[in-house]
């Protein structure tokens, strides 16, 4: 039934067996050994997950898995970038991948954000790609590939960065939430935990919220960190979106 | 929010739902996503696969049209071969007997939100329940890569039918396939809340008998106790001759009439 089928190049019989054995993967380290392997033939040594807007539409970038360039991640932080990340602008304004080499081509980037990339390129990051993910929840992440010397212009590396970048994301995200889901089924929150997180997301601060409940500041903070902790995420805004995803809470 | 599946044959009980899909169509294509090609005088979205052998999945509420999809059976026609071969590069069978295209995916207006949002969600059982109902195996569509995620969120395990490549409006898209196995339905109803099953087809209208107006049926299906068995067979005796030897609900059972 199939006649005159398109003649398969190597790129594209590599990316489609590598997303042919991704959707077994039951972990993210078998995942990233899949998928991984095949972005590093594609020239990409660095690959990873971020989120850029959580669910509750608020802006919140970090790293969700993969393999992040620890010498450039950090100074990242340090400097604040993902404030003027032309990169994650994108992520938000397009649904389209692109090259970082592209940018420049979609619109001007300020100095600030022109500083970002080359800053990177220092740290051997010379080229990358990113493909958002606009999720059904409503939040925003994306895959990031990077890497020193890509061959940019042959249209199959870019649509094989895509491919695998589109099955990395989504089943990474599958693989993250199944093992949250399974940390934070056996470990429900507390009612000192719940109680502060409803009034985070009324916008209290910890002092507000020690006046409202008689404790001191300083065990409202515990209480939200632990609940932190328990929901596996790092800052009590994401608290209060994941409680509310497992319906800890109501928004 | 109901789905009722429009055919070939009972298309004549659908005349203002389908113009209504057509419109909304046109919004959604047209006028938001901007394809012109579309373009048309009418206000209405139709192309040379609106045709006898297509079926609609019309999401519905209290007699409204919100959503829609339409699927192809591949035996007959398909736009992935006749429009978009390029994308397609894989040696897997892409069109059968057990094997439907999946296109004209418009789950609603973003002017209605709460309503795409059900209607979506009604849209995706829908299309697993009519896979049931016809024996089918498979599902292919095209793909905008935009979209990708959300058919690998709802756990449907789609695989490419190519590698993604930009189409003539710029947005990269590509050929995708998925199986639907019995468990993706129960899965699917999991995932989304939703126990009951959203798929209605109406029976086809013959020359003889009553014809069974969609919204009637909807109300029908809706009811559940002992009382509105009554409120049926009430309903029935309003609608056509009671059968000579009574028991109007059964025998409209039996004749496909309900």
């Amino acid at each position: 039934m199939n006649h005159e089928p398109l003649a398969l190049g190597d790129i594209s019989r590599r990316a489609f067996d590598a997303v042919a054995t991704a959707q077994h993967a039951s972990t993210l380290s078998e995942l990233n050994g899949v998928i991984g392997n095949t972005f590093k033939t594609l020239g990409f040594d660095i690959y990873l997950g971020v989120n850029a807007v959580d669910a509750t539409g608020r802006p919140n970038v970090e790293l969700l898995f993969g393999q992040a360039p620890d010498d450039w991640y950090a100074h990242y932080r340090d400097h604040g970038y993902e404030k003027n990340d032309g990169i994650i602008r994108e992520m938000l304004r397009s649904t389209d991948p692109l090259f970082w080499s592209d940018l420049a081509g979609r619109r001007t980037i300020s100095d600030v954000e022109l500083r970002v990339l080359n800053e990177a390129g220092e740290f051997g990051l010379k080229n990358g790609f990113m493909t958002p993910l606009h999720n059904l929840d409503g939040s925003i992440s994306a895959v990031l590939l990077m890497g020193d010397s890509i061959d940019e212009r042959d249209p199959d590396v870019r649509a094989a960065a895509h491919l695998l970048s589109l099955y990395y994301g989504s089943i990474g995200r599958r693989l993250m939430a199944a093992s949250k889901g399974q940390r934070s089924r056996s470990r429900p929150l507390t009612p000192r935990q719940r109680e502060c997180l409803l009034w985070v997301r009324m916008g209290k601060s910890s002092s507000d919220i020690g006046d409202l409940l008689g404790l001191s500041a300083e065990t409202v903070n515990d209480h939200i960190a632990a609940a932190c902790q328990r929901l596996g995420v790092r800052t009590r805004v994401q608290a209060v979106a994941e409680a509310a995803v497992h319906g800890f809470i109501e928004l | 929010m109901k789905v009722h599946v429009v055919t070939g044959a009972n298309r004549s009980l659908y005349t203002k739902a389908l113009e209504r899909m057509h419109q909304i169509r046109y919004r959604v294509f047209v006028e938001d996503l901007g394809w012109s090609d579309l373009k048309s005088a009418d206000g209405l979205e139709t192309d040379d696969f609106d045709n006898d052998d297509a079926v609609y999945l019309l999401a519905c509420e209290d007699g409204e049209c919100f959503g829609s999809v339409r699927l192809l059976p591949t035996w007959r026609r398909s736009m992935l071969k006749e429009i978009w071969p390029e994308f397609v590069s894989s040696d897997e069978r892409a069109a059968g007997p057990d094997i439907w295209e999946w296109t004209r995916w418009c789950p609603g207006h973003i002017s209605k939100r709460h309503e795409l949002v059900r209607a979506r969600k009604a849209l995706f059982l829908a299309a697993l329940e009519f896979a049931g109902s016809r024996s089918i195996k498979t599902y292919i569509t095209f793909c905008e890569t935009r979209y990708f995620g959300q058919l690998e969120e709802i756990g449907w395990r789609p695989r490419p039918l190519g590698l993604p490549r930009p189409t003539e409006g710029g947005a990269m898209a590509m050929g995708v396939i998925w199986d639907v196995k019995p468990e993706l339905l129960q899965g699917t109803r999991q995932l989304f809340k939703i126990d009951e099953p959203v798929l209605i087809e109406a029976p086809i209208p013959a020359s003889s008998g009553a014809v069974i107006h969609p919204r009637m049926l909807e109300r029908l299906y809706a009811l559940s106790s002992a009382d509105d068995v009554m409120a049926v067979e009430d309903v029935l005796g309003r609608m056509a001759p009671p059968p000579a030897h009574g028991r109007r609900l059964e025998t409209a059972v039996i004749q496909g009439r309900a």
